[in-house]
């Protein structure tokens, strides 16, 4: 039987980068977790913002689990997403014997049913930026693969929210494929509104990005030309 | 949706899409840890075989080069070119797993 999972994580790439922002990237990577990890049957990802921290709920049949843990955490001020929002992998394989957070714990044993609990931190270089909770139902539910997973995606998906959040980067970018624009076109006498085109067909041509196309013009006052280009 | 039995799963196809697909997503939106999204499911899932089929320090080798292949490809692109050098760290990594893990099927 073909693996189910292949064909998933081929479209991974696509739809990535189709997302515009932070936040359905976040999502879908959650939506990867589930798959990845069966054992899991909720996530709360918590993120500080001015409306408190954003959470993302589990699959249909606990469709609330992860907003309500998120809000748990937040009411009585700990738990292990808030715990491992400083940096740390909190991990425990029964709540019930758990007696490090001894006001979230009875709740979301009791009211919630929750045994086991993974939270990994979402930490970029400089800074923690929140955290994600995996949780689950059964007593012991995750193993050494999963805590792997878990804290390799948060790491690749931390760096990659900084990137898009941290306001010296967005605007450096604009600024280098305008001046590459602008090169471009004052050097080879392009029509106006064709540079960004222009520059397009020169990333392409060279294998990079945009930005790393403009920044090899900005840099080196290196222009590529027609014949150059379609030389590759 | 369950996971496919890990002895039953091909590695080979899932360390090449990690590292075309991790590239794929950097270049495509200039942000190169989002390509390690990619990168970490298809990685990992590999892994997952790799751990069960042979063990630890075949896992631990596979990975390393799977992980330095991706940033080794950066370095390598400066000399070769970007695609070239992501298909030739793809290839070794993909001819690695497939040797060590998958070839005894």
């Amino acid at each position: 039987m073909p693996d189910p999972l292949v064909p998933r994580l081929a479209r991974l790439p696509r739809q990535l980068s189709a997302l515009p922002d932070a936040a359905s990237r976040v999502d879908l990577a959650v939506d990867l977790l589930h798959e990845l990890v069966p054992a899991c049957e909720a996530v709360a990802v918590l993120v500080p913002g001015p409306s408190g921290p954003a959470t993302r709920p589990g699959p249909a049949d606990h469709d609330e689990v992860g907003s309500l843990v998120a809000r748990l955490e937040q009411e009585v001020g700990e738990g292990p997403a808030t715990e491992a929002a400083h940096g740390t992998v909190v991990t425990s394989s029964d709540l019930v014997a758990e007696a490090r957070w001894p006001r979230w714990t009875p709740r979301a044993t009791a009211d919630l049913g929750l045994r086991s609990v993974l939270a990994v931190a979402l930490t970029s270089a400089s800074h923690p930026l929140g955290s994600l909770g995996l949780y689950a139902r059964r007593v012991d539910a995750f193993d050494d693969t999963d805590r792997a997973l878990a804290g390799s995606l948060a790491g690749h998906l931390a760096r990659a929210i900084d990137v898009g959040r941290d306001p010296s980067t967005a605007p450096v970018d604009r600024s280098v494929v305008g001046q590459a624009e602008g090169i471009l076109a004052d050097r080879l006498g392009l029509a106006p509104g064709t540079a960004p085109a222009y520059l397009t067909g020169v990333a392409r041509a060279a294998g990079t990005s945009v930005v790393g196309a403009a920044r090899e013009v900005v840099d080196t006052g290196h222009v590529p030309g027609p014949a150059e280009d379609a030389a590759g | 949706m369950p996971l496919s039995p890990a002895t039953s799963v091909r590695t080979a196809p899932l360390v090449a899409l990690g590292l075309l697909g991790g590239y794929t997503v950097a270049r495509e939106t200039g942000i190169r840890p989002l390509g390690g999204v990619v990168l970490a499911a298809a990685g990992a899932y590999a892994g997952r075989t790799w751990a069960v089929k042979r063990g630890a320090g075949v896992t631990t080798a596979l990975s390393a080069l799977y992980v330095l292949g991706f940033g080794a490809s950066h370095p390598l692109a400066k000399r070769i070119g970007a695609w070239p050098s992501v298909l030739a760290v793809t290839a070794v990594a993909t001819a690695a797993s497939w040797a060590l893990v998958d070839r005894d099927a």
